[in-house]
């Protein structure tokens, strides 16, 4: 396991760069909200969901609505089912371990699980283990760290949760780039604007089920490339 | 939201990371994955970031001053400069910086 594990550090490098920025600022605004170390832990380490920790930030300052949340984290981490897909087949050989695999399948864990060939000389499951828990340790040690630097630093940082709107933002430029059918894309743009004119108190469960329902009606016309 | 449902939200939204990440291990380990599912989950992550950019701008007013100028040039150079560099962490902290920058001259 010690060899996978160097094996597996320089792979991750990207994700630490990348986590440590989201993580960093994930943290910060954490306390901003009145969150302390612990609460920033136990986010990083049950949820550990990037996208969904950063909408964590936004429902933490709304009135509590359990089965919108929960609909909502659902439709958000909807993407990992088709991870899930892709890797039935690599994980088989893990045994139990797959469920931990499972577990730790966030989007940059994944990319590097499909992406990254394990040295001949390495277990598989080993070092895709390694490769899982040194990018859940660089989450939980960044977003920790931006919570206690937001506890001992005072400046402004009114704007700063635009991070999210960012990070959502090329991530769907990624996506557009490399789509050839842009209306899944246009259909989740348009749909929630709409909805927030029409219905504005209950524009997220509305949307989210139109876009699901627009999506399954437009199946033989959209996305054939994804079969 | 007070502590103990700030606590009830994050064992609500691990279970909505975990039943997505586990159930095609649950369920499609032996047989082979429907056709719907497999197009949903092809598509849906496409939708749903536009979504989730929409839910971010949600609270921006057109209507009132700063008419969600700021918010605009902050996507705008979100996207030029991943559009041109595709770099996710250079558009991300270049794209705040902008933001930030441009929501302190209004």
């Amino acid at each position: 396991m010690r060899k996978a594990f160097k094996a597996a550090l320089p792979h991750t490098v990207p994700v630490f760069a990348g986590y440590l920025v989201l993580g960093m600022a994930y943290g910060f605004l954490m306390h901003e909200r009145g969150c302390g170390l612990l609460v920033t832990f136990l986010s990083s380490l049950l949820i550990f969901a990037g996208s969904l920790q950063y909408v964590q930030l936004d429902l933490i300052t709304k009135v509590f609505e359990p089965i919108s949340s929960f609909v909502l984290s659902l439709v958000i981490n909807a993407r990992h089912i088709v991870y899930g897909i892709t890797m039935v087949e690599p994980y088989k050989k893990a045994g139990w371990k797959k469920w931990l695999l499972a577990f730790w399948m966030t989007d940059e864990t994944f990319s590097l699980h499909c992406g990254v060939q394990t040295p001949e000389d390495i277990d598989d499951t080993d070092f895709k283990m390694a490769i899982a828990i040194l990018d859940h340790l660089y989450w939980i040690g960044a977003t920790c760290f931006g919570n206690v630097l937001g506890s001992m630093l005072q400046f402004d940082t009114t704007g700063m949760d635009f991070v999210l709107t960012a990070l959502f933002v090329t991530i769907f430029v990624d996506q557009w780039l490399n789509s050839k059918d842009h209306r899944p894309a246009l259909v989740g743009l348009f749909v929630p604007v709409v909805c927030l004119v029409a219905v504005p108190d209950q524009y997220i469960l509305v949307s989210l089920v139109l876009i699901v329902v627009l999506l399954l009606a437009g199946r033989n016309r959209m996305g054939g490339s994804h079969e | 939201m007070n502590k103990t449902e700030v606590v009830l939200l994050i064992g609500i939204m691990a279970a909505a990371t975990y039943l997505p990440r586990m159930i095609v291990f649950l369920v499609f380990s032996k047989g082979t994955t429907p056709k719907w599912i497999a197009y949903l989950s092809g598509v849906l992550p496409t939708a749903i970031m536009g979504f989730l950019i929409v839910y971010c701008l949600h609270s921006v007013s057109v209507f009132t001053y700063p008419y969600g100028i700021p918010e605009a040039i902050g996507v705008l150079a979100t996207v030029l400069l991943h559009v041109w560099k595709r770099n996710t962490l250079l558009s991300i902290s270049l794209g705040t910086v902008v933001y930030m920058i441009v929501l302190r001259m209004f």
